[in-house]
């Protein structure tokens, strides 16, 4: 019978810390960069731009509808073969193109939910597009926009997990690591199931708390 | 009409206490998230216990009428996926051969190689054929049979960096030396290596791309492989061919069935000095007459 043994996790604590600084620092690249890729996606899809906007559109349509996994491979191994890509450059950019799609729509939906009067009277009292957008669209829109980009931010930290089969050093490319050096599959991958959770349901408490404060001006 | 009685007392009882139940668990999500973990731990508890059985493993397979095997594609040319994706090899090969002699058929389940004995451990498969080689480390938690073939690790090395005569001379910082993780090369390379970079990825098939693209300085596989993966791709490679470690690969069975793993010793003591053995092993690795089956990588 499987004898459960936890005292691995204590042998290979240090490799597991690692592993988590590596899922963090990825997390935290592709936050930063994929919401810059949200916000020009945002702006280019609702542009007066046909050009603008098409290019918004083809990158959403295309990232949302091919699977992460196939995007790293493409961009490491595929890309890889003309350009000198690191697996951890490969993995930002993967990770950052993904859901910088997904907040390309969270942002747009957000700003297009305000209502087209708040628009109209501002513009009727004089102030400019970008005065508009700046002043009074865009503080509205942050607060509708906050809930699911938040979700897509923990998502994220859940899909860095599939850097590991391009071999970043990763949580769980750790984990894999000692599973098939100890064979202990129960113990091991119960315990970096739990890292992601404290890591995710960390992040989710932090943006509950700015929500809270944001909402203290309603 | 006393025990009608007493039934809508508890039942009523029953109802109510599972309403009160239910109403906390739609309120408070700890209570849901305290459920679930409990029953992981009562359904592992409960797979533990399935571990006793009354009849033996090849009794078990022989009413059960096959035989799943598990394997690994990308060894060559032990498993490979040909043209139309079927499984060919020399495992397979020694696999039908093996559910011939127990008199069952035989289903091969795939999975990465590191996989396979997780695989093994959860009883998705019967026994794993996938070049594996026999280590103590492995003898803790499964059991082999004897071995069926003998192997050695080889070095396959980017041609930008020539004149590899040793693994001596890869093992310099800067160098990446890519494997296939969980296998025996990863535990070679990664105890040998001390300046050098081990890359593990899952399957030998993404390390050598890893050497292709430039971004490797060598894989460490088995000898059979890097021979195969040469030829493949003899215009970016070069391969060392010189064993230098010795590698018994052995069939997996779950640990606990000693009748299992004395019928399949059986097994391969008549298979080694079979007349098909001798037309098996030609065919895979001295004639080749399979290359053209496989898809060339290039």
């Amino acid at each position: 019978m499987y004898q459960l043994d936890f005292s691995v996790l204590n042998e290979y604590l240090p490799a597991i810390m690692d592993g988590l600084v590596m899922t963090i620092k990825i997390s935290i690249m592709s936050i930063i960069l994929g919401s810059i890729m949200g916000v020009a996606g945002a702006l280019c899809r609702i542009s007066k731009s046909f050009v603008l906007r098409s290019i918004g559109n083809v990158y959403v349509e295309w990232i949302r509808n091919t699977p992460l996994l196939i995007q790293i491979l493409f961009i490491y191994f595929g890309l890889g073969v003309f350009f000198n890509l690191t697996p951890m450059t490969s993995s930002v950019l993967a990770l950052s193109f993904f859901s910088g799609a997904y907040i390309t729509e969270i942002i747009r939906a957000g700003i297009q939910s305000i209502h087209r009067g708040q628009r109209e009277a501002a513009l009727s009292i004089g102030m400019t597009d970008w005065q508009v957008m700046r002043l009074i669209i865009l503080p509205q829109a942050i607060k509708r926009i906050l809930p699911p980009l938040a979700g897509q931010f923990i998502t994220l930290i859940k899909d860095s997990s599939l850097v590991s089969v391009i071999a970043v050093t990763d949580l769980t490319y750790v984990a894999k690591n000692i599973v098939t050096i100890t064979f202990r599959a129960f113990e091991v991958w119960l315990a970096i199931a739990a890292f992601y959770f404290i890591l995710s349901f960390g992040l989710s408490l932090a943006v509950r708390k700015l929500e809270e404060r944001l909402a203290e001006s309603d | 009409m006393m025990v009608l009685k007493l039934w809508n007392n508890y039942a009523g009882n029953i109802l109510l206490h599972l309403k009160t139940l239910g109403g906390l668990l739609m309120k408070n999500w700890v209570k849901k998230v305290a459920g679930v973990m409990a029953l992981c731990i009562f359904a592992t508890a409960m797979a533990g216990c399935a571990g006793t059985k009354k009849e033996t493993a090849v009794d078990a397979l022989k009413k059960k009428g096959k035989i799943v095997v598990g394997t690994a594609t990308g060894y060559y040319p032990f498993e490979m996926a040909d043209k139309n994706g079927k499984l060919v090899g020399y495992d397979i090969d020694v696999a039908k051969a093996l559910g011939k002699e127990l008199g069952v058929e035989v289903e091969f389940q795939n999975y990465a190689f590191s996989g396979l004995i997780p695989a093994l451990q959860a009883k998705k498969v019967d026994v794993v054929i996938a070049g594996m080689t026999i280590t103590d480390k492995r003898k803790e938690v499964v059991d082999f049979s004897d071995s069926y073939f003998t192997s050695g690790q080889a070095m396959l090395v980017n041609k930008n960096y020539p004149n590899v005569k040793k693994w001596e001379d890869l093992d310099k910082p800067g160098n990446v030396i890519a494997v296939s993780m969980g296998t025996t090369a990863d535990q070679t390379a990664t105890k040998m290596f001390k300046n050098a970079e081990v890359k593990k990825f899952e399957g030998s098939a993404l390390a050598g791309l890893e050497l292709l693209n430039g971004n490797a300085v060598a894989v460490i596989h088995e000898v059979p492989w890097v021979a195969i993966y040469n030829k493949m791709h003899d215009d970016k490679t070069y391969a060392v061919l010189e064993p230098f470690t010795t590698e018994e690969l052995g069939i997996a069975v779950p640990k606990g069935n000693p009748e299992l793993v004395a019928e399949i010793n059986k097994f391969v003591k008549k298979y080694k000095a079979s007349e098909d053995y001798k037309k098996t092993h030609d065919y895979w690795f001295v004639d080749m007459k399979w290359w053209d089956m496989v898809p060339a990588k290039k």
